[in-house]
């Protein structure tokens, strides 16, 4: 039987990242500083000194942040993945990674002088090398990057080499993953059943400058224009346009680009394209809580209900979703056990988005909370086989 | 009387207030090297400034892929810590290699039992050639015709000269590497006012003060400017045996501290960052502790006690003279008249003493050298002048 595997992680450093990548999370009031705030907390003896600091105070909150900002700061992916390896150890030294490289270059207008996507991609292969067969890294595609038969070229000699196995995208960084310039990648991607990635939840990174730099047309024609549901999804950007609190906010703005609906369009056109939607729309949602979150009303659509429309659909049968960071939440377990026994159970993937999973706990501790709640043989399934038919075909 | 008599007091008195700024700006110094030291600024800053160097955002950001070249990889202390220094020749070696490795590539064939394996391609040419090839294959952008250009002065594709090559790549590197010594050290200059403002603060050092008490105080005057003679006369030996490098703290305390030995002129960076962080840190609380030491023997003017500002301004805090002993001497009254006034709250008071900690502070980051290079000015103008009289007990 195949090994286990960790179907969503990054190894990425701070380095991939832009200079300015702090605005995430600083008060818009700050975010000229954020550099400046980057070089200072990259120090390791700054971190050192709030992390006493946080220990004095009992900040848990704080203390994995740093957690998440000591991992992400290490000088090499090699250093990171070794980390994560070190939290499987007790399922053997054979367990898989599939580790995520994410094309942040594109993340705002300001200028930055950070490790690129190809510098990411070129780390990434050694890394490969050290490993061969337990790091299966994806590329990280990005069509403001390149487009078209430039992209397919591009992946598909990483692909063909073996040196990279499938296509990671993060559309909350800017752009519709129905976009045209993805159109022949996709083609290629169906053709080939290669893998796709994409994050699919309302957290996580999002790209920072203004929404008129990236929203730039009310009716995007996409790759598949006359599909069932583009009237739904203009209709969205439509509210989206019109709303104050998305158009001075692209951490709420920027769910235009991530919606599972967005996907409609794509698999209509590349009905077997292997794509998974990542996270499973997000813990709030597969509670079916919080409404407020949802954009003040523009966008009340439940994701992971949508995730779960998708994966029902006959028409598709390439679709999975994965729980990375989900499963941080105990409470998501009853729901996750219920639908990995369903019909929808064999695409349903293990993955835990080591590290950006440090904010809430060690990875150790998520490991075994999933394997206690599922018990072995559904993490097994999700984890062993349901991840080797992802990466590998049937 | 004539005219140098007249004036040494005045000039007693800058030598004495040279001889704290220097002695606290070795404080100063060693403190900014501490931090320096504790949040690893030298190798961020370095690497910051290859980033720079090395961006290329159409293509690559080749300062990324140098630091993960085994010659740069190597020297990291523990695996995640960045080199403090690097070479010009592994500069140039890092950089040729990471260019020509874009040229290769590595493709895995899987093997019966599902185990992959690499097989290398691109290695049958010369490194040279391998430059020259991934050069070409680059998107056009500035940087590469950089590397072109570098390419066409050596020998062009046909017959590059990697030597050559390499040699220009290590002007390059050395002329950027002076520019941004220079940058670093401006940087520091920030450094340095705000941890001048944290001693003139921590020790309540108010340059006025200390101008008023050394002028009123002869005898505290006398036995500085005859700690000054000594201080310039070990700073002028030192001077021309370090030549022109920078002085290091260890020496820095040695021109100050007489109790101390030989200073140690082989501790630069190299020996610094082969050592290990925690002897590091106790040698910089012992120098620091060392100051301290000295500033608490020379009796300097300065530090927080009930009997001087601000403590002394709070009523239920501060404590004052209770009348001045008749049986002093007129130059001792003069003085405790001067604390007594002082020690009593004013707005004039406070002003003065927030003005004295500004100017402090300023002193205090102009940097150890500057105030041994005047300390040894002004104690050899004192030196041309008539010698003053035997002192009559």
């Amino acid at each position: 039987m195949a090994p286990v595997t960790n179907a969503h992680s990054h190894v990425f450093t701070g380095q991939c990242a832009p200079e300015f990548f702090l605005r995430t999370g600083l008060p818009k009031a700050l975010d000229p500083y954020a550099p400046r705030l980057n070089a200072f907390i990259s120090k390791p003896g700054i971190r050192a000194i709030v992390r006493q600091w946080a220990k004095l105070k009992g900040d848990g909150n704080l203390l994995r942040f740093l957690q998440f900002a000591d991992m992400g700061l290490h000088e090499t992916q090699e250093r990171i993945f070794q980390e994560m390896r070190k939290a499987y150890s007790a399922f053997g030294p054979e367990v898989r990674f599939i580790a995520l490289t994410l094309n942040m270059d594109h993340m705002g207008p300001w200028h930055s002088r950070h490790g690129r996507i190809a510098d990411q991609l070129a780390e990434v292969e050694r890394l490969r090398m050290h490993y061969p067969d337990v790091f299966f890294p994806f590329v990280g595609v990005d069509p403001r990057h390149m487009g078209g038969q430039e992209l397919v070229d591009w992946v598909r000699e990483k692909v063909e080499r073996r040196a990279f196995f499938g296509i990671k995208i993060y559309p909350a960084l800017g752009f519709f993953p129905f976009d045209k310039r993805l159109d022949a990648l996709y083609a290629w991607a169906e053709d080939n059943q290669v893998p796709i990635m994409t994050h699919c939840t309302r957290h996580g990174v999002y790209y920072l400058g203004r929404m008129a730099d990236v929203l730039l047309d009310l009716w995007p024609e996409g790759l598949n224009p006359s599909a069932t549901d583009m009237p739904a999804i203009h209709a969205r950007i439509s509210r989206f346009r019109q709303a104050k609190l998305t158009w001075n906010n692209t951490q709420y703005g920027c769910n235009i680009f991530t919606h599972p609906q967005n996907y409609r369009p794509i698999l209509e056109k590349y009905p077997r394209l292997k794509i998974c939607l990542a996270h499973f729309g997000g813990d709030d949602e597969l509670l079916e809580k919080d409404q407020r979150i949802h954009n003040g009303g523009i966008d009340t659509d439940n994701w992971s209900m949508e995730v779960l429309r998708l994966l029902e659909d006959e028409r598709w049968p390439n679709v999975y979703t994965d729980i990375s960071y989900t499963l941080y939440n105990p409470r998501v377990y009853e729901i996750l056990r219920t639908h990995i026994d369903g019909p929808e159970g064999n695409r349903i993937l293990f993955g835990s988005d080591f590290y950006m999973t440090l904010k809430e706990d060690r990875e150790e501790n998520l490991l075994q909370r999933c394997v206690e709640s599922l018990n072995m043989d559904r993490f097994k399934k999700i984890a062993k086989q349901n991840t080797d038919t992802y990466l590998f075909g049937p | 009387m004539n005219g140098t008599a007249f004036l040494n007091p005045y000039l007693d008195t800058i030598i004495a207030l040279v001889l704290i700024y220097a002695l606290l700006s070795v404080l100063v110094s060693i403190l900014l090297e501490a931090w320096n030291n504790m949040v690893k600024e030298r190798g961020v800053y370095l690497q910051r400034a290859l980033f720079r160097m090395l961006d290329d955002p159409l293509n690559h950001n080749f300062g990324y892929l140098i630091y993960h070249h085994p010659m740069i990889n190597g020297m990291r202390r523990d695996g995640n810590s960045l080199p403090h220094y690097l070479a010009p020749e592994i500069f140039s070696n890092a950089l040729v290699d990471v260019v020509a490795e874009l040229a290769t590539k590595v493709s895995y064939e899987e093997r019966a039992d599902g185990s992959f394996t690499a097989v290398r391609n691109g290695y049958d040419v010369s490194v040279g050639g391998r430059f020259v090839k991934a050069v070409h294959q680059l998107r056009d952008s500035e940087f590469k015709r950089l590397l072109e250009n570098m390419v066409d002065r050596h020998g062009g594709h046909e017959n590059l000269n990697i030597d050559q090559l390499k040699a220009e790549l290590q002007r390059w590197f050395s002329d950027h590497m002076d520019r941004t010594t220079g940058i670093y050290k401006q940087d520091q200059r920030s450094k340095l006012r705000l941890i001048g403002l944290a001693v003139a603060l921590g020790l309540n050092v108010d340059s006025f003060h200390m101008v008023k008490v050394i002028y009123l105080d002869k005898d505290l005057r006398d036995r500085m400017v005859e700690q000054a003679e000594q201080v310039s006369d070990r700073y002028a030996e030192q001077r021309y045996l370090i030549a022109d490098t920078a002085l290091s703290t260890d020496q820095l305390l040695a021109l100050v501290d007489m109790d101390l030995s030989a200073p140690n002129t082989d501790l630069d960076m190299r020996a610094v960052a082969a050592d290990s962080l925690s002897k590091l840190d106790k040698n910089f609380a012992r120098q620091a502790d060392r100051v301290l030491s000295l500033v608490r023997s020379w009796q300097m003017p300065m530090g927080w006690s009930p009997t001087v500002p601000p403590i002394s301004w709070w009523p239920s805090k501060g404590r004052y003279l209770e009348g001045i002993p008749q049986e002093f001497s007129l130059a001792e009254q003069e003085v405790l008249q001067y604390y007594d006034l002082r020690s009593k709250f004013s707005i004039w008071g406070v002003f003065k003493w927030g003005v004295g900690i500004l100017a402090t502070t300023l002193a205090l980051s102009w940097g150890a050298p500057f105030w041994f290079e005047t300390l040894n000015k002004v104690v050899n103008i004192r030196r041309s002048g008539v010698k003053p009289a035997p002192k009559n007990d």
